[in-house]
């Protein structure tokens, strides 16, 4: 009965995908109660970020110009994602 | 340099494929981005709902025989102390002549139109966002909804985000009873860091899957000089990551933007791009900003000017040929005064040209593709121009 559960066991982990997901899912979880880190304390405080707050550090204070321009650059080449930025599709060519 | 970066890049993008498959990669990164939240989770500082705000832009795009025009208004405004919603409507009015249209069809007018809705919900230090987004064409209709999860650690220091949109769209054809359809799925990962009181850096993972109809119903491929109907794999999967550094230098009260996009796909594409910026601010009114931009790609692996043979897979797509293309680009943004009603509304306007150089992809005379001695290699200038006026309220 147990061998046959094993066994049962081992060919439901034989999917590569599903055992590396499983790996993936318990390495961090079992490393956060046995690794203890060393806190860490933010370097910049927050009455130093008056800098990054400025109107030139700002991105996109207006949403649509920096949108139109992404969308016509990924409409005329092949290359799109990981540009911060999302739309919806469409039959442009 | 941009050489070695991207070789870099191509290195840890192939060894992690090798290692995880994409879902293990995105719980991966997850879970270690949790152990920093968990680890860090004491000097949290809350996140805020993004402001209120009205905007409304018009947007003109005239290069390659295609002029895109059209408004787009936006709207966004809080409902409680931590959830926020809004809405857009953009439209493109195309009327189009271009190569491709030239050569395959009639020159064509014709509106796009989008529709979009998306709300927020801020608690603490996370916030979650929800957006669907409909486009309508007479000949493509697409819906997509976005999920999206963003947490500040480390004193507002280090903010984490993850995203995924999914996208269902209708092809269809003005001149015949075509009909198919694509889906699209995105997968996104995102990191900031302030590194100093004047640097923020950026780092963004997207790794996008599309299955179905994937070309155009009205393009073709040449075949000996035939036009034969264009045919592409119904499956596409791509990888792009990008670093950004933005960084102030107070000497000249100057912003310097920068970011570097690397992307490969499973149609052999490979592209690479740079963007850096300078906004200064003038006098008390003014922000200026001026950029260039580099983009070049590599051809499809089933991609030909002219075929010699008849392939499965075939196209003349040129967005999908080896070109690059070259931007330069300003902006003016004049600050107007609050008023009882607005709160730090402004107006500005921009302006940016772009060359296309086509690397294979010929233009020839009278679009007879017999006419090998007098083709040329296709290229052509873009100019974008938007004006747009946005405020809190």
């Amino acid at each position: 009965m147990i061998a046959k559960s094993y066994q049962s066991l081992i060919k439901l982990f034989s999917s590569a995908a599903l055992l590396r997901l499983f790996i993936v899912l318990c390495i961090p979880l079992t490393s956060v109660s046995c690794i203890k880190i060393p806190e860490l304390k933010p370097w910049v405080a927050p009455y130093e970020r008056s800098t990054l707050s400025r109107e030139e550090m700002v991105r996109e204070r207006h949403t649509y110009p920096s949108q139109f321009r992404e969308h016509v650059y990924s409409v005329r080449g092949a290359a799109q994602g990981a540009t911060g930025s999302q739309g919806g599709g469409c039959g442009c060519n | 340099m941009l050489q070695a970066v991207r070789e870099v890049v191509v290195v840890v993008i192939n060894k992690v494929r090798t290692l995880l498959d994409t879902q293990s990669l995105v719980t991966c990164v997850w879970s270690l981005l949790l152990i920093i939240g968990m680890t860090l989770s004491n000097t949290v500082m809350a996140i805020t709902l993004p402001k209120d705000k009205a905007e409304a832009t018009y947007h003109y795009y005239d290069g390659g025989g295609v002029e895109v025009t059209g408004p787009a208004l936006f709207v966004r405004k809080s409902v409680s102390d931590n959830v926020s919603v809004a809405a857009s409507y953009y439209v493109d009015a195309i009327s189009s002549a271009s190569i491709d249209v030239e050569t395959y069809a009639s020159p064509y007018e014709e509106d796009r139109t989008e529709y979009s809705v998306a709300t927020d919900y801020v608690e603490n230090d996370a916030r979650l966002s929800f957006a669907y987004v409909n486009s309508d064409e007479s000949d493509y209709q697409s819906d997509t909804f976005h999920f999206d999860y963003q947490e500040e650690f480390f004193g507002g220091l280090t903010t984490a985000s993850m995203g995924y949109s999914s996208g269902s769209d209708d092809v269809l054809s003005n001149v015949s009873d075509f009909k198919d359809s694509a889906d699209h799925d995105f997968y996104r990962l995102g990191l900031s860091q302030v590194l100093l009181p004047e640097l923020i850096i950026r780092a963004n993972y997207e790794h996008i899957s599309d299955t179905g109809y994937l070309g155009s119903p009205y393009r073709k491929s040449v075949v000996n000089g035939v036009l034969l109907d264009e045919n592409l794999p119904r499956t596409r999967r791509s990888d792009a990551l990008s670093f950004g550094a933005d960084y102030f230098i107070e000497t000249w009260s100057t912003a310097i933007k920068t970011q570097y996009r690397y992307f490969s796909d499973t149609w052999d594409v490979k592209a690479n791009d740079f963007r850096l910026s300078a906004t200064k601010s003038y006098k008390t009114n003014w922000i200026i900003e001026g950029w260039v931009r580099y983009y070049g790609q590599s051809s499809a692996s089933f991609y030909q000017d002219q075929f010699t043979s008849v392939f499965n897979y075939r196209s003349r797509d040129k967005e999908l040929s080896d070109f690059d293309s070259y931007s330069l680009g300003s902006g003016f943004e004049y600050l107007l005064q609050d008023t009882e009603w607005l709160e730090k509304p402004s107006l500005a306007f921009g302006a940016e040209w772009i060359r296309y150089q086509y690397n294979d992809f010929y233009q020839y005379e009278n679009g007879d593709f017999n006419q090998n001695n007098n083709k040329r290699l296709y290229e052509f200038d873009a100019t974008i121009i938007y004006v747009s006026f946005s405020s809190g309220f």
